[in-house]
């Protein structure tokens, strides 16, 4: 069973090879994967990183401008869309544009 | 399965992948987009330290992470009582931008045509011995300083000071001339005295938020939050905005205006007619508290409130609609709720980057005197501001060529024989004609009639409007070139123009004060030191005005040996202010040092700071001091500053534009603001992320527009107008009104430049220029 996994292991990587690594193509780096990162200190829970993760090139980004469009999916998990982490702020940060702090990544 | 579980083959798929990608970079990959870079952390600061953002006029409390004489990390200071922990996207990012490997560090000095390096004492020597030349041989007059709304107070007070008290010209004039000379005029001319009289705790009261010519959502986006949980918790909180252009704030507007660029006046009038009409004012404090005036063959001209009816009766709102292009029927709600209030006006570029600038601001301030709006919870008129310190920093230590500090006038010779006192000038040493405004200031560089200007924390050389004609001004070579110099902490379109470029500490390198937008002086700490030989644009102002006063043309230790701290110029300002409006001798230091900012007036020590000015029981003025009252009872109103003490509803005709389309220029272009970057983003691109996300200029083109000239999105197009003309790529959507075309302000390259094509027609009343309408040709451009 273990060599059955890892033979499956070694022709996804294959594939992705000769998927990824077509000269016509023009390379792409992976997308990230949005995660939140920001930090907290333990006793107040204000954001400290100081840069919130940006918004990544997907589509239902191209217009999200209030936290309605934007809490329909990081309210919860909804997706790939990850929750938010900072909803133990003040009621005033959740009643506000999230693209105050968080700015888009366009696609390369 | 047993020996690899699900979570594992998942990872090791991931791996797998990412190795794939990573290794399989083709060799011809195109210059990498500009990646994201360390994030400082919590863990990273050792001390916090409580600051202010040093971009727009919001004046958003920081706290600034500290590790080691490094600036680690930024975050919103949830102490602050008016941002409460709010911050927008380019505060986040200033540790970036303050460390950006292009900051300058040492003097340059222009030889042979270009820029050299050079030291502080060669290049200060250069200046001095220019200016001073100038002087002797041309006179004070021949010499100018440009300033900014970003310089500190400390700063502009200090230039002011040498200038017109120690040089004896008033040729001092700024960058707030761009952008709120209309608000200063509204306010002065309606008021008597400048500032809103209002405070951002307002947003927590009104009922009706009526938003004017501001994308709030991307220039002031903080207080735009405000407002928005304002709504979320208010069923009943309703939102009025006028402006062509559908900006973001639209999506939370409940009635919309969209005028004809350049034609919004008769909206405004056609208001205050259905107010009036549908008996919705408010005759008492009509009665108590204003006078109604117009203008006859350059006189003003007292009319009684029945001629001002019947002023009125020439915009009802279907005239107001044939001419403006909106429905009647939504300037009447828009009239009927604005009375209703509690109502907080906010207004920003869009009013007054105009040449009907002071007027629109006259007539905005009219609703809120006709319906009583004012001086009540949430109902006021606001302006709001573009920069940090174009309150606190220009308008009110009077750093504009027609201004003196706090309220008085150089066209005043009882106020201009108060700041020679004060300052230890001769008397007469203030000139009584104003000094040259912006555009005439460098109209005459461009004329060589000024043989010297020092341009500091500004960038002229792409911000003013019809650019190329400017940027001649300041760089084309030619046998009596004015002599330029440019303080700045980065490489800039107008650094590039200079012949001595002076490299500037900024924000937390220095310490002093910035007010912003609601009358809140807050006291910036310097937490780290500037790169290089940089050095505060206070010290290099002391620095040459210690060699003018050697080299003679200002009297010896006039400034030299006064001063050495902000500090101490805060003394002297302090002092400036005493018994005016604008009183602050109550703002010590050593209490700046410790309170997120106070609200001016401030009599004393104890006193918490003003919220809302002329209303007894807030403003202490009203208590104690020249405007003092004691029969008022608390609430009672008193617009101390006005016309014996009452406002001016002003009868404004309807005026259009300067440069409306036509035939042969048929679109309309307004310019405006992202929100990730700031001006002429000298600052904001140096953050990778806000580069990353607005990368490129670009044209909004209404999808009807699109369709005739047959562009669509990506397309680059060509914008002309009789000025100069730019190259960017189309953005086909329905934001702006059909016939009119947006373009932010923020990119310098050649092809993108939009002031180029701007036009540097001015408001006689405000000498600020109409940004916001220009006539242009739109044509598909070649990439």
């Amino acid at each position: 069973m273990k060599r059955i996994v890892i033979l499956s292991i070694v022709l996804l990587a294959v594939l992705a090879l000769t998927l990824a690594c077509q000269p016509t193509k023009v390379p792409t780096q992976p997308t990230p994967v949005p995660t939140a990162i920001a930090v907290f200190e333990p006793t107040s829970s204000f954001a400290a990183g100081a840069f919130p993760p940006p918004m990544p090139p997907i589509e239902q980004h191209n217009n999200a401008w209030l936290i309605t469009d934007c809490l329909g999916c990081h309210d919860k998990d909804a997706g790939e869309a990850p929750t938010i982490k900072h909803k133990d702020l003040p009621e005033i940060y959740l009643n506000v544009n999230c693209r105050t702090c968080h700015v888009p990544k366009p696609a390369e | 399965m047993n020996d690899i579980t699900r979570r594992e083959f998942i990872k090791w798929s991931a791996m797998a992948a990412v190795a794939t990608m990573a290794g399989c970079s083709a060799p011809q990959q195109a210059a990498p987009a500009p990646q994201a870079t360390a994030r400082p952390t919590v863990e990273a600061a050792k001390e916090w330290h409580k600051s202010v953002c040093r971009f727009c006029g919001t004046g958003c409390g920081v706290q600034l992470g500290i590790a080691d004489g490094k600036l680690v990390a930024l975050r919103g200071d949830p102490d602050h009582p008016t941002t409460k922990g709010l911050v927008c996207a380019k505060a986040l990012f200033l540790p970036k931008i303050v460390y950006s490997p292009d900051r300058l560090t040492k003097p340059q000095i222009r030889k042979a045509g270009k820029l050299v390096d050079a030291t502080w004492d060669e290049a200060m020597n250069l200046v001095a011995d220019k200016f001073a030349d100038a002087i002797k041989t041309a006179g004070p007059d021949s010499v100018a300083y440009y300033g900014s709304g970003q310089a500190l107070a400390e700063e502009s007070y200090l230039a002011n000071r040498l200038f017109k008290g120690g040089i004896g010209t008033n040729n001092l004039d700024g960058n707030p001339r761009l952008c709120m000379a209309s608000a200063v005029g509204g306010y002065t001319t309606t008021y008597g005295k400048d500032e809103p009289m209002g405070s951002y705790d307002d947003i927590d009261h009104a009922r009706t938020f009526f938003l004017i010519g501001s994308n709030t959502a991307e220039a002031h986006p903080v207080l735009f939050d405000r407002i928005l949980d304002r709504k979320s918790k208010n069923a009943n909180v309703q939102i009025i905005l006028v402006d062509p252009r559908k900006t973001p704030v639209r999506r939370v507007t409940d009635i919309y205006l969209d005028p004809i660029p350049g034609f919004d006046l008769d909206i405004f009038h056609a208001m205050a007619q259905v107010i009036i009409a549908e008996k919705l004012h408010a005759p008492d404090f009509i009665t108590k508290h204003l006078v109604f005036r117009k203008v006859v063959d350059n006189q003003n001209v007292d009319v009684t409130f029945d001629e001002y009816v019947k002023f009125l009766e020439a915009f009802t709102p279907e005239k107001a609609a044939e001419k403006c292009g909106v429905p009647a029927t939504k300037i009447r709600q828009a009239a009927r709720m604005f009375a209703q209030g509690p109502t907080m006006s906010l207004w920003c570029m869009g009013l007054n980057q105009r040449t009907v600038g002071v007027w629109a601001n006259n007539l905005i301030h009219n609703l809120h005197l006709i319906t009583g709006q004012f001086g009540k919870p949430g109902a006021t008129p606001f302006s709001l501001t573009g920069q940090p310190n174009a309150c606190g920093g220009v308008r009110d230590t009077g750093a504009l060529a027609h201004l003196l500090p706090y309220g008085r006038v150089i066209a005043n010779a009882d106020h201009r024989a108060q700041m020679e006192k004060l300052w230890g000038a001769p008397a007469g040493k203030i000139k009584a004609q104003d000094g040259l405004n912006t555009i005439d200031m460098f109209k005459a560089l461009g004329e060589d009639k000024l043989k010297a200007m020092i341009i500091i924390t500004t960038n002229p050389g792409q911000s003013l409007p019809n650019a190329n004609k400017y940027r001649d001004a300041m760089g084309k070579e030619r046998a009596n070139k004015p002599f330029i110099v440019s303080v700045d902490a980065y490489p800039t379109r107008t650094t590039e123009l200079a012949d001595v470029v002076l490299p500037a500490a900024m924000w937390s390198e220095k310490e002093g004060v910035f007010g912003m937008s609601e009358r809140r002086y807050q006291l910036m700490p310097k937490l780290i030191s500037a790169p290089g030989e940089a050095r505060s644009d206070f010290d290099i102002l002391l620095d040459f005005a210690a060699r003018l006063e050697e080299r003679g043309v200002v009297a010896k230790g006039y400034i030299a040996g006064k001063f050495k701290t902000t500090a101490d110029v805060w003394e002297e300002m302090k002092e400036a202010s005493r018994n005016t409006a604008y009183d602050f001798t109550g703002m010590s230091r050593e209490r700046m040092k410790k309170e997120r900012g106070i609200r001016w007036p401030v009599l004393d020590e104890t006193h918490p700071g003003t919220n809302r000015r002329f209303v007894k029981g807030d403003d202490p003025l009203l208590d104690k001091g020249p405007f003092a009252d004691a029969n008022l009872k608390p609430g009672d109103i008193k617009i101390y500053t006005g016309a014996n003490n009452k406002a001016i509803v002003w009868l404004r005709p309807s005026k259009d534009p300067a440069e409306p389309a036509d035939k042969d220029f048929p679109f309309v272009l307004s310019t405006g603001r992202v929100l990730e970057h700031w001006h002429t983003a000298t600052m904001t691109m140096k953050a990778p992320e806000l580069r990353r996300a607005q990368p490129e200029a670009y044209c909004e083109v209404h999808p009807l527009d699109a369709e005739k000239l047959g562009i669509k999105t990506g397309d680059m197009v060509k914008l002309t107008s009789r000025r100069g003309d730019v190259t960017v790529r189309a953005r086909v959507v329905d934001t702006p009104r059909p016939g009119m075309v947006f373009v932010p302000m923020h990119w310098y390259e050649d092809n993108a430049l939009i002031n180029k094509v701007t036009i540097d027609a001015y408001d006689p009343a405000s000498r600020q220029p109409e940004f916001k309408v220009c006539a242009v040709k739109v044509e598909k451009g070649k990439a």
